[in-house]
């Protein structure tokens, strides 16, 4: 190497991105000597690789020294000794703040907790609200997937507003169809639900779930088994050797994690090999599929089953084409499926001419469906909390403040400028909040544990929910801001008011500190108003629903599903086989009474016949939740007969055609004419004409808000409902009834065990969960936010009570009464919250006009629950003046006149 | 008459003296670490002759690029009288509270040894 030489080819990589960091003004002079140095090095003879560790050292700490001395005007008093001396006055003035918080411990705690409360609050629900709204699903480019299916051409939208169709199971035949000529969506794949039963392993048999995928679903998300291998395209044909894919739960459960059952046919499984393992944390798309399978298998879409365009089993999954949207996808859905109609009008086409349609929906939409209203309510209620905490946490660093005004005014004497004591302030208020930030972050722990334990089952992506590293940023981010915000009040309060004036004795100068703090106060009253409204209004809202006649007594009711069909017995009439079932049921000491239906009480039910009066043509087209029920049905849920009989053995298979209607369906479709005796035409497989011959009450048929719907219930006999299930009035408890009603059940059909065995108020719980958790988080964020308040205010009038001594002291001394004190407080109390509510009030209108889609039964304008928050304010605002009144009147004036 | 030199610009200053025309900052940090053991980077010399030229203590004139520097110039400092004065003070002040005190130091670090 000579003088001269170019020395850049030699530099290594690292040193030239590192230099390359060495940037803007002046910097080409260093950069130049550092590469100059490297390049003496190397002509002086020292070894490459020397002089490479001398380059990195020069390298890094030129870069280091250039970004930490980027500030060319330093303060008076600066020494060039290493490191930043940025930093060393945050230090100090950390050291400060700690020692002045320490003097006052009661202060901090008090501020940290306050911030706490708020920043845990908020972290738990920001945890939930990230992991079912912000964060993408768990699968490859996740904005990419969406579902398929097909639509009706009368329910085209679930929740236009969200942007979600309705969409439904698409038959084998059609998506071969659809699958081909689509092209704003590729990867086109198929999933349909089914179950095995597994042979008896000592307990019973077991029925299992089990998902049949087209070839390339687990490409579309991108998910390759941990073990083994996919299925191959072979095994998609019919009369492959069957082949099974374990999802890892399952592969650990019953297994025991064992590797080598891949490529093995386990025991009892007739033969079929496993080929594979899926990995640990893969998860089907809960939209596509509510509950984890249990085993995977390969679909033979060439199987003859699958022939009939009617049977639309499958739910289906798809990426958009690249530079393709939701939209133009929607577009090109509709058209193929009238293509596809028009090719294919078995199965396609309703009687009436209109056609089976094609949607889709974005698969995070879909997932997150109604969450998200919900979820933004819980941040919207968290946000106010925090907002609480805050104001609280200013008002009562202000009222420190303006204690400390002689303690600052000397510090300013001493040089200190206006800046370092906003400076210091800051620091305060930003330790505190840091405080605050760990302390909330402890406690959203505990909360998030709470959400998995005790919140609904609704919440999507529930196991997701954790408090991992991105909220925890959140979080500190969060602490920092409200230290901030929080430290800015009393910080310029002082600016605003140099610290001069208030060397002198007596406390002039700070009339405006106290109107702020006063004003912070009726600022925590009043968001503590609306949100007691927010909270006042949903309790009110699911009292209600509780109330709710069902329409049917649920107490001691027991529901199982059972399907009666034995292997070699399909030529048997099937309900036949029912009475037998319903029997056995009733003979089980406990069960007072049985009967069968398609659907139970608070069950979406299954079958939606098309029934008309005899007069309306094919235009009208209605259909009605139905029913098919076995005599005496009604007496065992307790539904009242209005009108007319119940079903009898009488009404058989053979017999005149009867019907029972309820009284929505009078009401919708008679107007309130007379029913016993209407006849009507049943529309489903065959015509048929019908007679009414009953009218009962409305039931709730599916989640209370949905109220009472129209329906029409027939005799069992006269259908061919494949899909029963039971229903016994039980005299003894649950406990000791269930285990005998599933050993008679399994003695009777061992190949196919009852399933879904729960008792009413269970079923019911269920549906009622998502609102009684909505309105016991928001009444428990009010009952901590009215806590907040009261604290802040009892806070201000005991400050405002210690700051008012001297002139309390004088008036006593003077002759006032003590009672004249008390007045005085608890007047000021009294203002303070008047002012809070009213402004609350305001606010709480306008706010809870949001709320009209949670509510049931109450009006968002519900007067009971505004009075109600008022007097709890107008009670709360007493109880805070109490103390501070009671100090007001054991003011000594003697003592006080003797202190200045 | 402003603050005194801090102890590194004083050893930069110093270099200045004994380069003068060659004075730029590779240079300078070569003779800094020549004479007193001491490694410095090249990022620390140029702070403190940016430094030291806000006060009007030295100037800089910017030279021709080399391909050793890879095509970059070099800057050159020249130390002003006002500079030369302030290090001739800072050198004497030392020299003032540091006489005759010498042999004693040695004695009081002596005891460690080197």
């Amino acid at each position: 190497m000579k003088a001269g030489d170019d020395v850049k080819g030699t530099v290594p990589r690292l040193d030239r991105v590192l230099l390359a960091l060495v940037r803007g003004e002046g910097s080409e002079f260093v950069v130049g000597d550092v590469l100059e140095g490297y390049a003496r090095d190397l002509r002086e003879g020292m070894t490459p690789r020397a002089a490479r560790r001398r380059l990195r050292r020069q390298t890094l700490a030129t870069v280091v020294r250039w970004w930490t001395m980027r500030r060319k005007h330093t303060a008076p008093g600066f020494e060039p000794r290493g490191g930043g001396d940025g930093m060393r006055t945050w230090w100090r003035d950390a050291r400060l703040s700690v020692r002045s918080l320490a003097r006052r411990p009661g202060l901090a705690i008090a501020v940290l907790v306050t911030l706490g409360i708020g920043i845990g609050a908020t972290s738990t629900i920001y945890s939930v609200v990230d992991a079912v709204l912000l964060r993408p699903l768990p699968y490859d480019d996740p904005g990419r997937l969406v579902l398929v299916g097909n639509t009706f051409p009368r329910r085209e939208w679930d929740d236009q507003e969200a942007g979600l169709q309705h969409l439904a199971g698409v038959s084998v035949r059609n998506w071969e169809e659809y699958r081909s000529r689509l092209r704003s969506l590729v990867s086109l794949e198929a999933l349909e639900y089914t179950s095995i039963l597994l042979p008896d392993r000592g307990d019973g048999p077991e029925l299992v779930s089990a998902a049949n995928i087209s070839e390339g679903f687990l490409d579309v998300l991108g998910v390759t088994p941990v073990l083994g291998r996919t299925f191959l395209p072979s095994e998609h044909l019919p009369g492959a050797p069957p082949a099974l894919l374990l999802s890892y739960g399952t592969w650990m459960r019953r297994f025991g994690g064992d590797p080598s059952v891949v490529g093995q046919a386990p025991e009892g499984f007739g033969g079929t090999r496993v080929v594979g393992v899926l990995p640990r944390g893969f998860r089907v798309p809960e939209a596509v599929l509510p509950s984890e399978p249990d085993f995977w298998r390969p679909m033979q879409p060439a199987d003859s089953r699958y022939e009939s365009r009617g049977r639309r089993s499958l739910a289906l999954l798809a990426r958009l084409a690249p530079g393709s949207t939701l939209d133009r996808a929607r577009t090109e859905a509709r058209e193929v499926a009238r293509d596809v109609a028009r090719a294919f009008p078995d199965g396609n086409v309703f009687e009436d001419g209109e056609a089976l349609g094609l949607g889709a929906n974005d698969l995070k939409d879909a997932t997150v469906g109604a969450s998200r209203r919900v979820l933004l309510l819980f941040l919207a209620a968290a946000g106010l909390l925090l907002l609480i905490a805050g104001l609280n946490a200013a008002t009562l660093l202000l009222a420190r403040t303006l204690e400390r005004s002689r303690e600052l005014g000397v510090r300013a004497a001493l040089g200190a400028g206006g800046g370092t004591i906003v400076r210091l302030l800051l620091t305060e208020s930003l330790l505190l909040a840091i405080g605050g930030g760990l302390l909330g972050a402890v406690l959203a722990f505990a909360g998030v544990d709470l959400v998995h334990r005790y919140g609904p089952s609704s919440i999507p992506r529930l196991d997701e929910i954790a408090l991992d590293a991105r909220v925890l940023a959140a979080t500190s981010l969060t602490a920092v801001l409200a230290g901030l915000l929080v430290g800015l009040v009393p910080a310029l309060r002082h600016v605003r008011r140099p610290p001069g004036l208030d060397l002198r004795a007596g406390r002039s100068g700070t009339e405006g500190g106290v109107r702020l703090r006063d004003a912070l106060v009726v600022a925590q009253v009043a968001v503590a108003v609306v949100m007691l409204s927010a909270g006042g209004l949903l309790l009110n809202s699911f009292v209600h629903l509780r109330a709710v006649d069902p329409g049917f007594d649920p107490e001691g009711l027991l529901t199982l599903r059972m399907d009666t069909k034995r292997p070699g017995a399909a030529d048997i009439p099937w309900w036949q086989d029912w009475d037998a079932v319903l029997a056995a049921v009733a003979g089980v000491p406990g069960v007072r009474t049985v009967a069968g239906t398609s659907n139970p009480p608070f069950q979406s039910p299954f079958w939606a016949p098309w029934v008309r009066l005899p007069d309306e043509g094919v235009d009208v087209r209605e259909s009605f939740a139905g029913y098919a029920v076995t005599p005496g049905y009604f007496d065992v849920v307790g539904t009242h007969l209005l009108e007319g009989r119940g079903f009898t053995a009488g009404d058989g298979p053979d017999g005149p055609f009867v019907a029972i209607v309820n009284e929505s369906w009078v009401r919708a479709r008679l107007g309130g004419r007379e029913a016993v005796g209407q006849l009507l035409r049943f529309t489903d497989d065959e015509e048929r004409m019908v007679t009414v011959v009953g009218v009962v009450e409305d039931v709730i048929q599916d989640r209370a808000q949905d109220g009472r719907l129209p329906a029409v219930y027939v005799p069992y006999t006269q259908t061919e409902w494949p899909f029963v299930q039971v229903v016994a009035r039980l005299d003894l408890p649950a406990a000791t009834v269930v285990p005998e009603v599933r050993r008679a059940l399994a003695g009777f059909n061992p190949y196919v065990p009852p399933r879904d065995v729960r008792m009413m108020d269970q079923r019911m719980a269920a549906t009622r969960s998502d609102p009684r958790f909505q309105a016991l988080l928001i009444s428990a964020f009010a009952a901590l936010a009215l806590l907040l308040a009261s604290a802040g205010l009892y806070g201000s009038l005991s400050h405002a009570v210690s700051r008012r001594r001297r002139e309390m002291g004088i008036r006593v001394a003077l002759g006032a009464a003590r009672r004249g004190l008390v007045a005085l407080v608890v007047g000021h109390g009294l203002r303070l919250s008047a002012a809070g509510v009213v402004l609350g009030l305001i606010g709480a209108a306008s706010v809870t006009r949001l709320l009209g889609r949670f509510l049931y039964g109450v009006t968002p304008r519900d007067p009971l629950t505004y009075v109600s928050v008022v007097t709890v304010l107008g009670a709360v605002a007493a109880l805070a003046s109490f103390v501070p009144a009671r100090r007001a009147t054991a003011v000594d004036p003697v003592e006080v006149l003797n202190e200045e | 008459m402003g603050r005194a030199l801090g102890e590194f610009e004083q050893l930069v200053l110093l270099a200045l003296v004994e380069l003068g025309e060659d004075a730029y900052g590779a240079a300078i940090g070569r003779v800094i670490e020549e004479r007193t053991g001491r490694a410095v980077s090249a990022g620390a010399v140029y702070t403190a002759l940016d430094r030291l030229e806000s006060r009007g203590l030295v100037s800089s004139g910017v030279g021709e690029p080399t391909p050793e520097r890879g095509g970059r110039r070099k800057k050159f400092y020249v130390l002003e009288p006002a500079g030369a004065l302030e290090l001739q003070r800072a050198v004497e002040v030392l020299q003032a509270m540091a006489e005759g005190l010498l042999p004693r130091l040695k004695e009081m670090a002596g005891e460690g040894g080197r």
